[in-house]
């Protein structure tokens, strides 16, 4: 293997993919969409707070059970107010003068059948679940201020409010922090998520650029200046850096923005680690399944779709993310985060909630490397006679018969 | 012929899972030679050239290039433009010569230099900043050309050199041909186009299904597939003289054939001797295009292949 020559692939690989519009949108605009779906989220909220909207709700109550006055305006909570009412048809005034938001009206028999009515708008599914929880809570409240003493009340409403001490790692526990809970969701997801997409992305635009050549026939005259393991080589490097750029960008935004919301963000170095670690054998990992795959392929089409096919399958961890991260250390997540496949990702999830044994990050990363030995193997045999070929995608018995060749 | 080949072809075969694709072929390529690769489309001269530049792996026999087999150092030695063309499009021209420079082994300014070099030769210097995908498919050509010849490459492999170029860029093309020649380089020369090889090479390799079917000096060949007659046009009945076999009027010339014995020096002799008042004589000698097309009808069975200037039959 002539490493100047390889060099010289991965810099025109790693030039070519980071002029590439595709890279930059990904590499930018990823992290803008990551503040548009947070902004978003926050977003209704927002609008409610600015909105001059009447936020009033009728409360019909014949029975007077909830212990107000007609016409009385009781505050919900900070945004909201009950207005109550013992004629339905005065509430229905008011809804009709927009004075009041919603009706809910309390059957004169409640107290024993607990059988309410409530009157709205149409649609407005976001407003109307923003109104449902403020209503339940005052009216449980009024019922039982009507009854018993106010401690009780309090209790009643607020059970268990001791505090939370969480195992630790020297066998004790310790006060339960809640920005580390918030960390432990979020840094698994962010980790898992920018070693996928600094995996799969490389990945995509390694099978893409492979299908480009592919189509403009140029890996001919390619081959006869290197040698496949070479042009093989130097594509893993030129994109992996590539790749590598984003994952250091992002890293670096994620990683400032979680300081900006919390100060006290202090997960154990090893994590960084491991997770470089991971991402590094992992992305040989999936990059060199892909260069195998596109070298089969004849299109750039072609090459898109086994690009999806594999970051889909790859990304599964993903759709267990709740069943990991409720039970990091359950059947589930010590399986996927073992798998070469999965590990990646999966363990990238685990290690930031702890208790992580270190025969099984052991176990995972050994045979994640073997695994990309094998497939680097591989890859480089079914490379080497699927280059040169076109039109005809070969059948799964030829692809194992040329990764078992000499 | 006592020089080290400068490619030495022994034996080789490959087949694509039943297919045989190149079955037993040996030959040579001397230094300074140039050596047309001959065959009908499908013949195997792809799969030969693909071997030969170690892009493909035969299944047996051996390959020296240069004196020893093909590996990656080596490549950097030999200049290939495949049949299959092929360029980044969207890379500039300059550029993209650079590349192949440097994967030749050359530094980014002798890179440079040597891009600028073959731009200027191949007049496309004006075109360097463009892109490739905006020059015509003549340039695209020239350009693809051009990476074959950046580093002044020892062997040069040229499949199918001339389609798609105008007379003008064919005769551009045969003139570097020739001067890297001048230059010392051996260029092996794949091409359908005989009037070519006739012109341009020296010795001839033929296959047909993948077997060695013609093998030899050109000039040798064609002489031994042509029947060594001549046409004359003169004042005497040369039916007359001694050692003709028989004789064909043809338009006013006749053409005359000869006993084995015989041949168009005796003839030649006899006319002189008997002070004929000759206008015409000439050495019918069969053009390359029909042997190649007798030799592949003929070849549908046995395979006939001649080896330094004898003929041999093979099964």
């Amino acid at each position: 293997m002539n490493w100047r020559r390889v060099r010289t692939i991965a810099v025109r690989e790693f030039l070519t993919t980071v002029r590439r519009k595709a890279f930059l949108l990904t590499l930018f605009l990823m992290p803008l969409y990551g503040v548009f779906a947070t902004t978003m989220g926050f977003l209704p909220t927002m609008l409610a707070k600015r909105s001059t909207e009447a936020r009033v709700i009728a409360i019909v109550d014949p029975a007077r059970v909830l212990g107000a006055e007609p016409g009385q305006d009781v505050a919900m909570d900070e945004e909201w107010k009950a207005r109550f009412f013992t004629a339905q048809n005065d509430a229905v005034r008011a809804f009709d003068k927009n004075e009041v938001r919603a009706i809910l009206r309390l059957e004169p028999d409640y107290l024993s059948s607990g059988r309410t009515v409530q009157y709205r708008h149409q649609g407005g599914m976001i407003s109307s679940r923003r109104v449902g929880p403020p209503i339940t809570d005052f009216v449980r409240r009024r019922l039982l201020e009507q009854r018993v003493d106010k401690a009780t009340v309090e209790r009643a409403l607020d059970p268990i409010t001791d505090s939370v001490y969480v195992a630790n790692s020297q066998g004790g526990f310790e006060p339960e922090n809640l920005t580390k809970r918030l960390l432990l969701f979020l840094v698994p997801m962010g980790f898992g998520f920018i070693l996928a997409v600094g995996i799969f992305s490389a990945g995509s635009y390694l099978l893409q650029g492979l299908g480009e050549e592919k189509e403009s026939r140029i890996l001919e005259s390619i081959l006869a200046l290197v040698t496949p393991d070479e042009l093989l080589a130097g594509k893993l490097i030129g994109l992996g850096s590539a790749s590598m750029l984003l994952v250091l960008l992002w890293g670096t935004l994620g990683g400032v923005s979680l300081l900006f919301q919390t100060a006290n963000m202090s997960l154990p170095p090893s994590t960084y680690a491991i997770g470089a670690l991971y991402f590094f054998i992992g992305y040989f990992f999936f990059a060199s399944f892909m260069l195998g795959i596109g070298s089969l392929v004849s299109t750039y089409q072609e090459a898109n779709q086994w690009a999806a096919m594999t970051s889909i399958s790859a990304m599964f961890p993903f759709f267990m993310i709740s069943a990991i991260l409720d039970q990091p250390n359950g059947p589930l997540a010590t399986v996927l985060s073992i798998l070469p496949w999965t590990a990646p990702v999966t363990m990238m999830m685990r290690l930031p909630a702890g208790g992580v044994p270190p025969w099984q990050i052991a176990l995972s990363l050994g045979l994640l490397l073997l695994a990309t030995l094998l497939m680097l193997r591989a890859a480089s045999r079914v490379f080497r006679i699927g280059l040169l070929l076109y039109g005809k995608t070969p059948n799964l018995p030829e692809i194992l018969r040329w990764a078992r060749s000499a | 012929m006592s020089a080290t080949p400068v490619v030495r072809v022994n034996s080789l075969s490959k087949s694509y899972g039943t297919f045989p694709a190149v079955q037993d072929v040996s030959f040579d390529v001397q230094p300074g030679e140039v050596f047309a690769l001959l065959g009908p489309n499908g013949a195997g001269k792809t799969t030969l050239i693909r071997m030969l530049m170690d892009i493909t792996r035969p299944d047996s026999g051996t390959v020296e290039v240069l004196g020893r087999p093909v590996d990656g150092a080596l490549k950097a030695r030999i200049g290939y433009l495949p049949e299959e063309r092929g360029l980044y499009k969207r890379s500039p021209v300059g550029e993209l010569l650079e590349y192949y420079a440097r994967l030749k082994g050359h530094d980014a300014a002798g890179a440079r230099k040597l891009t600028t070099a073959v731009l200027e030769r191949l007049e496309l210097a004006p075109w360097a900043k463009k892109k490739v995908t905006d020059l015509s498919k003549g340039m695209q050509q020239k350009v693809q050309f051009m990476t074959a010849l950046i580093g002044s490459p020892e062997l040069l492999v040229l499949d199918e050199p001339f389609t798609g170029l105008d007379p003008v860029n064919v005769r551009m093309f045969e003139e570097v041909i020739a001067e890297r020649r001048a230059a010392g380089a051996t260029v092996l020369l794949s091409t359908h186009q005989m009037n070519k090889v006739e012109e341009l090479c020296d010795r001839a390799l033929m296959i047909h299904r993948g077997r060695r079917v013609l093998y030899g000096q050109i000039r040798q060949l064609m002489r031994e597939h042509s029947d060594d007659s001549v046409v004359v046009r003169t004042n005497l009945d040369v039916s007359r003289a001694p050692g003709v076999s028989g004789v064909e009027k043809d338009n006013g010339s006749v053409r005359v054939h000869f006993t084995t014995e015989s041949g168009p020096n005796e003839l030649l002799a006899w006319l002189a001797a008997n002070r004929a008042e000759v206008e015409e004589f000439r050495h019918m000698i069969t053009p390359l295009e029909d042997i190649f097309v007798r030799v592949v009808a003929e070849s549908g069975g046995a395979a006939r292949s001649t080896v330094e200037g004898s003929t041999e039959v093979r099964r």
